[in-house]
């Protein structure tokens, strides 16, 4: 592994932090998305709720629709592949998308691995659940985690539980004595060396960020409060009564999100959001968070 | 002794890691995001991020004009989207800068993120000398600057921080080296 490439990587995140990137699937919408304040924007075929409404296999997006949003916008663009398919990967960094979603939201390609990401100078961003998984993919080159959350639903309780598992892992490993960090390395399957480095600095060594469920500034404030570095919103906003008002909201919300009375302020007439689907509606095989190993 | 108290504006992007880089030089540190913070600070670091982003929501929560008295008072450094905004002009769209320094920048200027590259760079101040690494993200370029403009170090041709008076704008990201060299200089300003 290129060490230097992978820190340079990890530091242009850095720069995402305390942002909103947002699903978009026209230029249009592109633009809505910056004119709203996004510091980036994910450009995609279909947002996750119609890809849970119409089914079928989901795949990485046109290479010419992705094309188009980059020359609508000046902010940083970013695609999802399949989980594994590194062909898929490889056309985006052809095309000079600037970060990489191996999404959990696509069909996986593979069954058993993902992409090695150190093969790519595109920079990947990877999904999680809990700490094990968001170290397996830093180990395999992620410059960014997210958790998950469970995309599409407009139903937060997944983000919610995956970060504080993800916070409460981090803290265990903290905690613990130095003789037991190698039987934590082997129970959560996580590399040794980036388990020392979460014993010794208490956070991963890549920003950390949430995804999946948020529908509303509260929403996204209650992520950033909870621990999250900055919010993918997907569906939430363009599947909304209002895209622009509640992307504006969304983005305030975020910059303020330990002002609860900026956050009423901001979270006025803005519309109806995402009508979504309660969790407990969707059987446990039809989830998009139990894919990635 | 009185610790300085250093603004960071944090209104996105790599605001954490130039107030660890202050706090290790015993600054009191304090994070940008209302007016009235600016109210608390002698100076102030405008960071790395997204420089439309960072307007539209400098814009939107009023902090916009008062951040343009400011910085036309007080020492401020800006890095990569900060040199953007402390612009006299953007030579890119019709982005609207805060027109606190005398030069002119372009965005994206060496390509996207994939374009993005490390480099020693020579600082070269009129008491010090310094080899920096420097960390260009998706960079802009200072294209021209004016009379008053002193540039401190460059990269092919093209200056990569610059000085006027107790202001510093820099293309790069100094808060991504373990080097805390540029930060000391800027705290010396006054």
């Amino acid at each position: 592994m290129n060490a230097t490439s992978w820190q340079s990587k990890v530091n242009f995140a850095e720069m995402l932090k305390g942002g909103v990137i947002m699903d978009v699937v026209t230029p249009d919408q592109a633009v809505i998305a910056q004119e709203a304040g996004a510091v980036a924007v994910m450009a995609l075929e279909r947002v996750p709720a119609d890809i849970r409404i119409s089914g079928g296999v989901a795949r990485s997006s046109d290479p010419k629709m992705i094309k188009d949003i980059m020359s609508a916008v000046s902010i940083p663009v970013m695609a999802k592949v399949r989980i594994g398919h590194f062909v898929e990967a490889q056309i985006l960094e052809a095309i000079g998308v600037d970060f990489c979603d191996e999404s959990e939201v696509l069909t996986p390609a593979d069954d058993l691995y993902h992409i090695n990401k150190h093969d790519f100078k595109m920079p990947f961003v990877c999904g999680c659940t809990n700490l094990g998984e968001a170290l397996r993919r830093i180990g395999e080159g992620a410059a960014l985690i997210r958790t998950k959350g469970e995309a599409g639903t407009g139903d937060i309780i997944q983000a919610v539980s995956q970060m504080r598992t993800l916070l409460s892992d981090i803290r265990k490993v903290q905690l613990a004595p130095k003789e037991e960090l190698m039987t934590i390395a082997k129970n959560l399957g996580a590399p040794y060396d980036l388990i020392l480095y979460v014993h010794e600095y208490g956070k991963l060594p890549v920003p950390n960020f949430s995804a999946g469920g948020i529908a509303t500034p509260a929403d996204a404030a209650l992520m950033m409060q909870l621990g999250a570095e900055s919010v993918f919103v997907g569906s939430g906003i363009f599947k909304s009564s209002d895209p622009q008002k509640r992307a504006n909201a969304i983005v305030s919300a975020v910059l303020h999100y330990n002002n609860p009375q900026i956050l009423a302020e901001i979270s006025e007439d803005i519309g109806t959001p995402i009508t979504g689907i309660n969790m407990d509606e969707i059987n446990k095989t039809g989830t998009f968070a139990n894919r990635g190993w | 002794m009185i610790k300085e108290c250093v603004g960071v504006l944090a209104i996105q992007g790599a605001f954490e890691k130039h107030r660890k880089i202050l706090t290790s030089l015993g600054c009191n540190v304090i994070l940008v995001k209302t007016i009235d913070d600016l109210s608390n600070i002698n100076r102030l670091i405008i960071p790395g991020g997204e420089s439309t982003s960072m307007r539209i929501m400098l814009k939107k929560h009023l902090l916009w004009d008062a951040l343009k008295d400011f910085c036309n008072k007080k020492p401020v450094m800006g890095t990569c989207a900060g040199a953007i905004l402390l612009a006299s002009k953007i030579d890119y769209g019709n982005e609207e800068a805060l027109e606190i320094m005398d030069f002119i920048i372009t965005r994206n200027s060496y390509g996207r993120q994939i374009d993005s590259f490390t480099s020693d760079i020579a600082f070269t101040g009129t008491n010090s000398e310094a080899i920096i690494s420097a960390h260009f993200i998706r960079a802009p370029k200072i294209l021209d600057f004016g009379s008053q403009v002193n540039a401190l170090a460059s990269f092919e041709g093209s200056p990569v921080l610059v000085q006027q008076g107790n202001k510093l704008a820099c293309t790069f990201h100094p808060e991504l080296s373990d080097c805390s060299f540029i930060h000391s200089y800027f705290l010396s300003l006054s």
